[in-house]
């Protein structure tokens, strides 16, 4: 609307300017021949007073020509026709008195000297009017030295103000056209391109503002009418589309659904296998200790520490139920907003015997900013005491564990969804670093890499199922030359 | 006379020591290992002939263990054939297939029965001038 505004503006600039010069340029020639036509008729009067002046002159003496000039120029000015037509004897000698000289400059008028009628603008003396004057010489047969000539001249001012009355009635009517112009040019636009040009805008809004089943109208062959219809075939592929995702997600939510229901099937397939795994070698001690009880041939002194093995191994399986059921339960009752480095400073405090006695040095960094998440804070003390406890059994010659939380923006992995931020605790050990092939298992349940009966390989599984259940989900970096850092990472909650 | 050598590689203590005093019962010599890494390194310093250190007539060997496990030690033993036993808590079925491919001669489920060990043992490892049976 605002290009057509312009473009209009600047043809009504072209037109205006034109018909300004077409103006001038006529105006000009009017004036040239109003000028021709006066000097003609100027002439013509000077050609007919020329031999009745010559005439009289040469049979009555001087003073009968004057009287002739005279009385005309008298006849003419009764008439109000002096300012038309004036007529004037002048002698075109330098001494000639001020009533008979010419109101050109004697220069201007050498021509007429040789006999020739000579026509020029001259500005009269007394009133300032310019006024058309012919010079037309006279023969009168006597002193070469003297030269007569009628003068004839008329006031240019009626015409002036004819002139500066066009001028002003063409400024007028250009003014009054490109007014008129401007406001025809509005409505046209307003009908022709502003009306449809909104109803285009505001179906693109709707159309961005998700509204696909909006559509614009637009009966017009022109290029909004080709753009309408490009916009609604746009949303209509927009809708298709939309449809076809729509699909796409239900299937892929269907086909997701089944993958975890498989997944969840495989998950029991590992735990089931873990259990019977787990269970086996205890089952297997007690049942040996009972072979060889009954074969009779333990000594009586060894009775005592078998009785006492089968006891250990009847809590060894105590313990993996007690596990188990951990593992199972889902308690998301008391999840409440806490601050992780508090958490993290009692998980420390817990373990701080621990890790002293392992020569392990513990300490807890962060802080500077809250850090605050909704969880249960019994489950997440037990994930950070179970990331210290792994730490510090990666350093059986000592070292130092760093728990420290802040709070970061990230991408979830498996998400395409934009950075959020997250409260994330690292338990950093200055250990020996992850060999690759544990890294990719040792969140299976009862994978471990302690001899059997140190640990059952939960720990891991236990806190990542944990961190997931918040939410969450646990980073893990390490190497050779920069130890073991495990990183929680919590939805932060806000306010 | 000598006694025939098994190697028993097991990670649990209690259930080592059980082996350990059934078989040496039985009358074989028993070397207990911990994990397939430690039976790798007996393997390869009786091959080389150090003392006190006799070449095993049979392997006993747990599956799950730490740093190395049964299936590795199987994988080792292809270099210098040996009859080995599994005895391990919970196998799948591919670990099961591997063990067989790699050469296992038997396999047992724990809890195991100490006589069905006792006759696997002495089908694969007899005693010399011995009755079948117990000693």
């Amino acid at each position: 609307v605002r290009l057509t505004a312009k473009l209009v503006a600047a043809w009504l600039v072209a037109i205006a300017i034109l018909a300004l010069l077409f103006g001038r340029r006529e105006l000009g020639r009017q004036t040239a021949e109003f000028e021709a036509r006066r000097e003609a008729s100027q002439q013509a009067v000077g050609r007919l007073f020329r031999p009745i002046i010559a005439r009289t002159w040469r049979n009555e003496g001087e003073a009968s020509a004057m009287y002739v000039v005279a009385y005309t120029r008298q006849l003419m000015a009764d008439q109000h026709l002096d300012n038309e037509l004036a007529l004037r004897w002048v002698w075109l000698d330098r001494d000639a008195p001020a009533s008979s000289s010419p109101m050109a400059s004697l220069q201007a008028l050498s021509a007429v000297l040789s006999g020739k009628e000579v026509t020029r603008h001259v500005a009269d003396q007394r009133t300032g009017v310019e006024r058309l004057v012919t010079y037309v010489p006279v023969a009168l047969g006597m002193d070469p030295d003297r030269t007569g000539a009628l003068e004839i001249s008329s006031s240019l001012e009626p015409f002036h103000q004819f002139e500066a009355a066009t001028r002003q009635r063409l400024f007028a009517t250009i003014a009054i056209g490109v007014a008129a112009l401007v406001i025809l040019s509005g409505l046209i636009g307003a009908w022709v391109v502003a009306r449809p040009v909104r109803r285009l805008v505001a179906t693109a809004r709707a159309i961005g503002d998700g509204d696909l089943s909006a559509r614009v109208d637009l009966r017009q062959r022109d290029e909004l009418g080709r753009l309408a219809g490009a916009m609604n075939g746009m949303a209509d592929r927009l809708a298709d589309a939309q449809d076809r995702v729509a699909q796409e997600t239900e299937a892929r939510i269907r086909a997701l659904e089944q993958l975890r229901h498989g997944d969840r099937l495989s998950t029991l397939g590992r735990l089931a296998s873990g259990v019977a795994h787990e269970l086996g070698t205890p089952l297997a001690v007690i049942s040996g200790r009972a072979q060889l009880l009954a074969e009779g041939s333990v000594g009586a002194s060894k009775l005592q520490q078998y009785a006492r093995s089968i006891e250990h191994q009847v809590e060894r399986m105590s313990d993996i139920a007690r596990q188990l059921t951990d593992f199972a339960r889902r308690d998301t009752r008391k999840h409440a907003p806490h601050d992780m480095v508090a958490l993290a400073r009692d998980a420390s405090d817990m373990m701080g015997a621990l890790s002293t006695k392992a020569r392990v040095q513990l300490e807890v960094t962060g802080g500077d900013a809250p850090a605050i998440a909704v969880v249960s804070p019994t489950q997440i003390q037990q994930v950070l005491s179970n990331l210290i406890v792994n730490a510090v059994q990666a350093m059986p010659t000592g070292g130092r564990i760093a728990v420290d939380v802040r709070v970061e923006a990230a991408a979830a992995p498996a998400s395409s969804g934009p950075p959020r931020r997250w409260v994330c605790t690292r338990v950093t050990d200055t250990g020996p670093g992850i060999p690759r092939d544990v890294q990719e298992r040792m969140f299976e349940p009862f994978f471990t890499t302690k001899r059997s009966g140190e640990g059952m390989g939960l720990g891991l599984a236990i806190s990542q199922e944990i961190v997931l259940e918040h939410g969450g989900w646990i980073a893990v970096d390490s190497g050779p030359d920069r130890g073991t850092s495990f990183a929680i990472y919590l939805p932060e909650h806000a306010g | 006379m000598t006694r025939p050598c098994i190697l028993v590689v097991e990670d649990d203590d209690a259930f080592r020591e059980i082996l350990e005093t059934k078989l040496t019962a039985e009358g074989y010599d028993v070397v207990p290992v911990t994990d397939g890494l430690d039976a790798m390194q007996y393997l390869a310093e009786a091959r080389a002939g150090a003392p006190k250190h006799p070449a095993p007539d049979l392997l006993i060997t747990d599956i799950y263990m730490p740093r190395s496990s049964g299936i590795d030690l199987l994988a080792y033993t292809r270099l210098w054939p040996v009859a080995t036993i599994v005895v391990t808590g919970f196998m799948t079925q591919e670990t099961l297939d591997e063990a067989h491919a790699l050469g296992a001669a038997a396999y047992l489920r724990k809890p195991i029965k100490l006589d069905a060990l006792c006759a696997t043992v002495r089908r694969l490892a007899p005693i010399p001038n011995a009755s079948p049976g117990r000693r």
